[in-house]
């Protein structure tokens, strides 16, 4: 038998520290597990590369363990692997990320080379090749996936290419093929900082010991003089947020992709920020319109009723900018526009007519009572914590998540699918073979 | 992983229970044995469409019903089938387990397949492997498996060929559940935060009553040995070739299992996940050979965790216009090494000590235990989980040399390749 006290999550379990360096240290003892997670993301994203240099801050993110002014990649590599520890660096649009594993004994080491790799990388040119050249095959199977080759497009169309949520993260062949290693050392040195770094540290550890080894290690990280500001990113953010030109009316393009027996389709709008106070009633719609049971009201209709698809759902993605609230399946390209029907048909019907309370009830009891599977691992806890200072939600936020949802009222659901669905102007793009003539 | 506890009920039913009282939630699942080795000619894909039709309508149950259960109180739910089995799988808040011994019991004996529910899940299973068919990956592997396994039905693939999808009827999937569905024939695995005692009783409440059912002679007859090197091309639209070099290896239960274990280790990296396998650490063999010197994108290498003889594999994945045949030959090579030099004692505990890191964060969800414990119950034994890091360690540097030798040899290859080629078959 297994057992350990864990207390609740909230602000009086969970240590918060401003380290010298300003950075934002986050930790939660958690004794059950003799594993330790840290997670930390930093202002380090796409917002802050240009459409020319598409993927660059992705690129930075992968290439930045390469090679520091301490140890090579192989010697990262070996003493990670020597204790079954892994550290993996990453960045999307508005965020660098980090995220590492080890047991609660190792949480030295992650913490030493966490640092290392942020404060001194290298980038050495022959490793910064080989990940130029990984990236540029990821790109190659995105685009003859025909799933990532709609999402890519679909951006794109949503928010026009000069928005950085409009361009893929990792970024296009084109843009990708030119970057060299003084590309990447100059856009760490300008974007990396840990002014903005905030840092979760979750597992079987002591919050003072972890305080003062954070002090060690991550608070002794200075930035470049020249790196931008929170400021400047928020000024970059703030642009990515700007209203993309809207065309008044439906947008469609189907993609041909040799060889694929099966088409995708994503078919979306521009949905609301996570920092919205709609952003609730928000995520009860979608759970009803594409989540509940296999894919909520579109698996229903899609899946079960007509048998058109293996997977129909919504999603509605969070984030400090508005991000799209979409529909995707996987259809035989014979019923693609049926799928299609009947997927606009459910999210106007959503948007006309609230919800019955037993639907209600359902979605937003299935919201509340997963919230201790989503809580169960070191990482959920640490990237919940996250979650909880990336939008300003307060340590508090888990005791106070019940009622959030609960107050969500059908009118609600309605009226938030009715501000977003609505608009006859959706975005629509389809990736597989020769789509029938109609 | 210890404090397992084993049971049985008198009609057969086993039942694998775990306290973790480290969250207030629990796991069940219920494993049938039953996969694609089970499925006679004309029948592919069958054990995982009655997988599909568990979802329907039962006497109680209509469509949708088990999904408001489960996440009406905020649960997940989901099945999977495999080679070997089929399981079934709700985590709860722990209060809410008995939703879980409902559902289990009535679907155990009570599915209905009703004619129109079955032809309205033949298009969404053909459609399943419609999107699969988009991945070079699920091509391959389709190929070698049927250059692999002549008579075995490892060689047929799990989710069915289209042909089969197609004929097979109502009455044919309705008589597979009848055959394989019953006490005898599953395994429970509960792990989480329950009390033991009571949940047997609700356990025997539930299923206690049901008849025992009759055992299934398996139909998978012993592939025969493989006497020559066999090879496959596959010439399809795509991005980058691949490559899949196989050799055959023995069950799960077979002695040499754990040297093999440890000899995938030194090519990609530990046993570290629910299912066995595990990712490719950078230190090893094969990434430093392919990835880190710049000639391939990825790499990975698997042992098969499987009731009969299975496959362990090497999967390179190229770079957009990358030469096949120096990759092919480079992979060769790092076997021949494994064939001449028996790694160091230093080596070895190397694996040990990252085995036992990675399975404790692995670990840590009640659901990755109950996979690994169904996994291991089906293809051996359960206790293989608790006893697994202390099997690798008696593995001796002769024994992975022994096996290399033994299984990783020339007559008992299977060689893969994707290809990209224009629609016409042409070289792209």
């Amino acid at each position: 038998m297994t057992s350990g006290t864990r207390q609740a999550i909230n602000a009086d379990s969970v240590a918060r520290h401003t380290l010298a360096n300003g950075a934002t240290l986050l930790v939660y003892p958690n004794p059950a597990s003799p594993s330790v997670a840290i997670s930390a993301y930093h202002a380090a994203g796409a917002v802050l590369e240009t459409r020319e240099h598409a993927g660059l801050a992705s690129l930075t993110a992968d290439a930045l363990n390469r090679g520091t002014a301490n140890r090579t990649f192989l010697q990262f590599s070996e003493e990670l692997d020597h204790v079954g520890a892994s550290l993996a660096f990453h960045a999307d649009t508005e965020y660098a990320a980090l995220g590492g594993r080890a047991l609660a004994e190792d949480l030295e080491l992650l913490l030493t080379l966490a640092t290392d790799v942020l404060a001194h990388p290298t980038f050495p040119d022959d490793e910064v090749g080989r990940v130029r050249e990984q990236t540029l095959t990821v790109l190659a199977h995105a685009e003859d996936n025909p799933g990532s080759r709609a999402a890519r497009r679909f951006r794109e169309l949503l928010y026009g290419e000069c928005n950085p949520n409009g361009w893929p993260e990792d970024g296009y062949a084109e843009t990708v093929r030119e970057f060299e290693a003084g590309d990447l050392r100059a856009f760490h040195a300008r974007a990396c900082g840990p002014a903005s770094l905030v840092l979760a540290v979750v597992g079987a550890v002591d919050p003072p010991a972890v305080r003062d080894l954070a002090e060690a290690t991550i608070g002794a990280w200075n930035a470049s003089p020249d790196a931008a500001t929170p400021t400047d990113w928020r000024e970059a953010l703030d642009a990515a947020d700007a209203p993309p030109a809207m065309p008044g009316e439906p947008r469609r393009e189907d993609l041909a992709i040799e060889g694929k027996t099966q088409t995708e389709f994503l078919l979306g709008w521009l949905g609301i920020r996570r920092t919205d106070p709609s952003y609730y009633a928000t995520i009860v719609a979608n759970f009803i319109l594409g989540q509940l049971g296999l894919g909520g009201r579109i698996g229903s209709n899609v899946r079960d009723t007509q048998g058109l698809a293996y997977h129909a759902s919504s999603y509605a993605v969070p984030g400090l900018t508005r991000q799209p609230w979409s529909i995707r399946a996987g259809i035989n390209p014979a019923n693609v526009d049926r799928a299609i029907e009947a997927s606009l048909h459910e999210a106007r019907q959503l948007a006309e007519t609230p919800p019955d309370a037993e639907e209600l009830r359902l979605s937003k009891q299935a919201l509340i009572g997963s919230l201790p599977l989503r809580l169960e691992r070191n990482d959920g806890i640490a990237s919940m914590l996250l979650t909880m200072e990336r939008y300003g939600l307060g340590l508090d936020y888990l005791g106070a998540y019940a009622g959030l949802i609960d107050a969500v009222t059908a009118d609600d659901v309605r009226d938030v699918t009715a501000a977003v669905m609505s608009d006859p102007a959706y975005t629509l793009v389809t990736a597989g073979p020769e789509l029938p003539t109609s | 992983m210890d404090d397992v506890r084993e049971h049985a009920l008198a009609n057969g039913l086993a039942v694998l229970t775990r306290e973790v009282h480290t969250a207030p939630i629990a796991t069940f699942f219920i494993w049938y044995r039953v996969g694609a080795r089970d499925e006679p000619q004309g029948m592919s894909g069958a054990s995982h469409w009655v997988e599909h039709m568990m979802f329907k309508r039962t006497q109680r149950l209509a469509p949708g019903d088990i999904g408001r259960m489960v996440e009406g109180v905020g649960g997940t739910f989901n099945a999977f089938t495999y080679e070997d089995a089929t399981a079934y799988h709700e985590t709860l808040p722990a209060e809410h387990l008995d939703l879980a011994l409902e559902i289990e019991s009535d679907r155990m004996l009570n599915a209905v397949f009703d004619p129109d529910d079955v032809e309205a899940e033949r298009t969404v299973i053909i459609s399943e492997r419609e999107g699969h068919e988009a991945s070079p990956m699920f091509r391959l592997m389709e190929a070698v498996e049927t250059t692999a396994f002549r008579v075995h039905p490892y060689g047929h693939g799990v989710i069915g060929s289209k042909a089969d999808l197609r004929s097979m009827t109502r009455d044919d999937l309705f008589g597979h559940y009848q055959r394989h569905y019953g006490p005898s024939n599953a395994v429970i695995v509960a792990v989480g935060d329950f009390a033991t005692a009571d949940l047997l009783n609700r356990i025997d409440q539930h299923f206690g009553a049901f008849p025992a059912s009759s055992p299934q002679s398996s139909l998978a007859e012993r592939e025969p040995a493989q006497n020559q090197a066999r090879r496959v091309e596959v010439h399809h639209p795509g991005p980058f070739p691949v490559l899949m070099l196989c050799h055959h290896i023995p069950e799960r239960a077979h002695k040499d299992c754990a040297p093999l274990l440890v000899l995938n280790a030194l090519l990609s990296g530990p046993p570290s996940g629910p299912f066995g396998g595990g990712g490719t650490l950078r230190t090893s063999r094969l990434y430093q050979r392919f990835v880190a010197s710049g000639i391939a994108a990825s790499v990975g290498a698997d042992v098969g965790v499987n009731i009969d003889p299975s496959l362990h594999r090497v999967v390179v994945i190229l770079h957009p216009g990358g030469e096949p045949e120096p990759i092919e030959a480079a992979v060769l090579d790092e076997i021949q090494r494994l064939h001449d030099e028996a790694p160091s004692q230093a080596e070895l505990d190397r694996v040990v000590r990252q085995t036992y890191a990675k399975r404790a964060i692995t670990l840590e969800s009640v659901t990755a235990q109950a996979v690994q414990l169904g996994m291991l119950e089906i293809a051996a034994s359960w206790r293989l989980a608790q006893t697994l890091t202390d099997d690798l360690r008696q593995v001796t540097p002769a024994d992975v040399q022994r096996v290399a030798r033994a299984y990783l040899r020339e007559p008992s290859r299977v060689t893969g390749w994707f290809l990209p080629a224009a629609s016409n078959g042409a070289a792209a």
